[in-house]
């Protein structure tokens, strides 16, 4: 497997180009957005009692800055009516602006007024979320956020919390020890997250019940799931559409899973770098995925929540607002290490008589087929994945392709998710670099995969699952 | 700052001396200009007697049914409309109130812990909130009491205040009281141009209250000063939520456990927890008009019957509701819970609230055991 992967690092540019695979990175990476719609300061803070007064007096199109310092407010800040608000540390060294909630109840800053950007601030140890926009528009650009007392159950849910946006890009900040995710998109349209260091929390990026997101340049490791495309029944927007997970280092991810009780996160087995379950259309191409020890990517059905509640005696939860199934699903070029090397303990239950899984789990957890030739499992579970395009190729030249046994069609599908123009959310963001294939401005495929054919696919054994194996 | 005072005693005299002065009792209170609320209360003219609470003509007190739990705050509210102008009367929803109108809430509690109470009304005023009906939509504010009573400023960025009272069984009880914040008073109120009053509605309205002279129904009386746009039907054919602690003397006998409970859930997490309510997209809604009053399983997901939590359970639990236990539902969990020990992420309401409302536990929780159980999918 390691040989694999090293000849995979060292050819990757290559066969992305020969084989025509969208590569849709632009060059933004680093790059330093404007001091907001203002330039300059409206209200400057200095100290805990000027802060909390600038979130009370600010007024549309204007700019907070705040001095570099501790701030100790005493209860959660937050922008309601006014719109257009900046609220920018004015040291781009986050970590001299620090906005301590030690003790305060709610969030730190909840914002419900449209077009939020907030910069270059240290948020740390709020008792719910970090952050939390519930708008149409909002920028977070070189924040961190983190808990004093480390990974613990008692810190807040969620760092960085766009929810029900339409344009969002959150970059080059950092999130750690979150009780569920430290990245979360939830219920958004177009959502941008890129360049971000995410590590040590339940779930490092989560893109949940959201249309449209672009996912790239991130390293995220430590946490107990890395990166999740997830599907949840009971929210507004019942699907999870359009997500590409793209040139993110994506390594050691074994912490253990420290989520509130009966959490949806809590149910993330601990070791898993990428986790698909019940999205539709989700490309997850040119990672390194390395060292993840349950598995480098897992794809289910979003019931399989639901079959972790059988193995552990209870049902799984109505779910009738949604599709349950992981359609679609694309993942190439991606280079492997050392993955599935010592499972998390339900799932190793689930691989029995096997000690190890793979670098890809498919379709559910178990049974799954160890492909020898490329050292990847794949499989079938109750939750039907498989009954559709999704694919998976190990490389691209011996192509892997599923189509719906069923009806025995083996149609190719070209599956590349088109990437998002971060200028469409932020005009002044610089323009992709026009992409391989993908015209990032229309989000149009403009060059075919070349033809293929699909190999036969490999038996996988019939298998029903059993639940006195439990 | 200075320099505005002159001009707005100056408007305040010739209001008095050409406007209506004479013929509406309501033109001693005194509106600010739109966006420029006063700095103390005084300013506004609400009160004959501010520490008393006892209002200007024109100025109408009333009760709600259902009453939001504060902290064991005791609550006195008002009505201030401009003159001339009617409220929209609506049989189900909020009223329509119009600009101009201006409600104010005051937060108290009972001055018994040391030495005699400062005034008549034995109570220790904290804050008085306003919610004023500006030309596009609803501003809050709130005004902080100082400790002799004197005087109440406006304060926009919220406080904590350490408060002690002897409760109704004896007990001395001393919590830190949260002002919020303006920024808070949206996390319940609405945000942006949705902004909303919350109380004032035919259901929490139609009961008693004493003007002077004896108990009179707060519609009717609201009725008779024609502030109304339209005559509203009789008292007994209105929506009336019952109140959720009274058992016994509600006209008729003591209203049904489920509807108490559901009148209690309606005012203390509706306004976050409903179609229209701020956190609607976790689609629990315990609003007074979702689904049965005694909902079962199959009544589907919107009172938290078998419903699964999505990013926040609480001990473990994995629904919100359990049909007949209460102790199985998440519900109950997150309205007992108390940081700390208990994250402070699991309390709700997620502010104003410090302590556990026992009253309120109880009756949700008595509620909910009352339901014909369900396995909630062979748990
Ligand atoms: C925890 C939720 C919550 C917060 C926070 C909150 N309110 Fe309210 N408020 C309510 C509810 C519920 C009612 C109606 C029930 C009642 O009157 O007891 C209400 C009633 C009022 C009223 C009477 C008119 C009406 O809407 O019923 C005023 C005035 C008011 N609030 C002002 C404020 C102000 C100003 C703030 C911020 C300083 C604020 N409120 C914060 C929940 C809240
Ligand atoms: C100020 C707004 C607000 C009020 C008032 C409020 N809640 Fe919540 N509630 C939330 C938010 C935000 C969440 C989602 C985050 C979380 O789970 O903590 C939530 C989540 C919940 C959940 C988990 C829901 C799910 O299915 O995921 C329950 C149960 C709950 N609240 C019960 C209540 C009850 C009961 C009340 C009234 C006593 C109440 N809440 C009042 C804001 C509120």
């Amino acid at each position: 497997m390691t040989k694999r992967a090293l000849f995979w690092t060292a050819t990757f540019c290559l066969l992305v180009g020969a084989f025509g695979v969208a590569g849709c990175s632009d060059s933004n990476s680093g790059e330093k957005p404007d001091g907001g719609m203002n330039g300059g300061c409206d209200i400057t803070a200095t100290d805990t009692m000027s802060l909390e007064q600038a979130f009370a007096d600010v007024k549309s199109n204007q700019t907070i800055c705040i001095e570099p310092g501790t701030y100790t407010p005493s209860r959660q800040l937050g922008v309601a009516s006014a719109t257009g608000v900046t609220v920018m540390g004015t040291d781009p060294d986050r970590e001299k602006v620090v906005l301590d909630f030690d003790g305060v109840s709610g969030k730190g800053i909840f914002i419900t007024a449209n077009d939020f950007t907030l910069k270059n601030v240290w948020i740390k140890n709020t008792s719910d979320n970090g952050v939390e926009a519930k708008n149409q528009k909002s920028h977070f650009d070189n924040i961190k956020v983190s808990w004093d007392r480390g990974p613990d159950t008692m810190n807040g849910r969620y760092g960085i919390y766009p929810t029900h946006c339409s344009e969002t890009i959150v970059e080059n900040s950092e999130v750690t020890d979150a009780s569920d995710a430290g990245l979360y998109v939830g219920q958004c349209t177009k959502a941008i997250i890129r360049n971000n260091k995410v590590h040590t929390n339940v779930a490092g990026i989560e893109v949940e019940n959201s249309v449209d997101a672009d996912v790239y340049g991130n390293e995220v490791f430590d946490n107990a799931g890395g990166i999740l495309a997830l599907l949840e029944s009971g929210l507004d927007l019942t699907k999870n559409e359009n997500v590409l997970f793209r040139d993110n280092n994506v390594h050691d991810n074994n912490h253990v899973n420290f989520a509130h009780a009966g959490s949806t996160v809590s149910n993330v087995p601990s070791g898993t770098g990428i986790m698909v379950l019940g999205s539709n259309k989700v490309e997850i191409r040119g990672n390194t995925v390395k060292n993840n020890n349950t598995a480098g990517v897992l794809v289910v059905g979003a019931n399989v929540f639901g079959l972790l509640d059988i193995l552990t005696g209870s049902a799984p939860p109505p779910q009738t607002d949604i599709d349950p199934f992981s359609r679609n699903v694309y993942i190439h070029g991606n280079t492997w290490m050392d993955n599935g090397t010592s499972p998390d303990f339900l799932i190793k239950q689930l691989a029995a008589p096997n000690t190890t899984t793979a670098d890809v789990l498919w379709g559910g957890i178990l049974p799954y087929a160890p492909n020898a030739d490329s050292d990847i499992g794949y499989g079938d579970l109750l939750t039907g994945a498989y009954a559709d395009s999704s694919r998976f190729d190990p490389n691209d030249d011996q192509m892997f392709c599923l189509g719906d046994p069923a009806s025995g069609s083996r149609t190719y599908m070209d599956l590349r998710i088109p990437c998002l123009n971060p200028q469409d959310i932020l005009p002044t963001a610089p323009p992709p670099v026009t992409p391989v294939g993908i015209d990032c401005t229309t989000r149009i495929v403009t060059t075919p995969e070349p033809a293929r054919t699909c190999a036969t696919p490999p038996t996988v054994p019939e298998q029903t699952f059993d639940q006195s194996n439990g | 700052m200075r320099r505005t005072v002159p001009i707005l005693a100056l408007s305040s005299a010739m209001l008095l001396l050409f406007g209506c002065g004479a013929s509406s009792p309501s033109s001693s209170v005194t509106p600010a200009p739109e966006g420029a609320a006063y700095a103390t209360l005084a300013e506004w003219h609400f009160f004959k007697d501010a520490p008393n609470q006892v209002p200007e003509d024109g100025v109408v007190p009333y009760d709600v049914n259902a009453r939001l739990f504060t902290d064991y705050a005791l609550k006195h509210r008002f009505i201030y409309l401009p003159p001339g102008k009617k409220i929209g009367y609506e049989p189900d929803e909020v009223w329509d109130f119009p600009v101009g109108t201006i409600v104010i809430k005051t937060f108290a509690y009972p001055d018994n812990v040391s030495g005699p109470p400062k005034t008549a009304l034995g109570e220790r005023l904290i804050e008085t909130r306003l919610f004023i009906h500006e030309s596009d939509g609803w501003k809050p504010y709130t005004y902080q009491w100082n400790d002799a009573q004197t005087e109440a400023k406006r304060l926009d960025v919220g406080d904590t205040v350490p408060v002690s009272w002897v409760d109704k069984d004896g007990q001395t009880r001393s919590i830190q009281y949260e002002i919020p914040s303006q920024q808070q008073c949206f996390e319940c109120h609405g945000g942006g141009t949705t902004t909303r009053l919350l109380g004032p509605r035919t259901g929490e309205l139609n009961r008693d209250w004493d003007y002077g002279a004896g108990p009179e129904n707060q519609i009717d009386h609201i009725a008779s000063l024609g502030w109304l746009d339209k005559t509203p039907p009789p008292a007994d054919q209105r929506i009336t939520y019952p109140e959720p602690f009274n058992r016994s003397d509600a006209p008729g006998g003591p209203a049904p456990l489920a509807e108490r409970a559901r009148a209690y859930v309606q005012a203390n997490c509706a306004h976050c927890h409903s179609p229209n309510g701020n956190v609607n997209y976790k689609k629990l809604y315990l609003d007074w008009d979702s689904t049965a009053v005694a909902p079962t399983a199959a009544d589907g997901l919107s009172l938290g019957v078998c419903k699964h939590p999505t990013s926040g359970g609480c001990g473990g639990l994995q629904y919100d509701l359990v049909p007949g236990d209460a102790e199985e539902s998440i519900l109950v969990c997150r309205i007992s819970a108390v940081s700390p020990p208990a994250p402070a992420a699991d309390m709700m309401p997620p502010l104003g609230r410090t302590i556990e409302d026992k009253e309120g536990v109880a009756l949700v929780s008595e509620w909910i055991d009352s339901m014909a159980p369900s396995m909630c999918g062979g748990r």
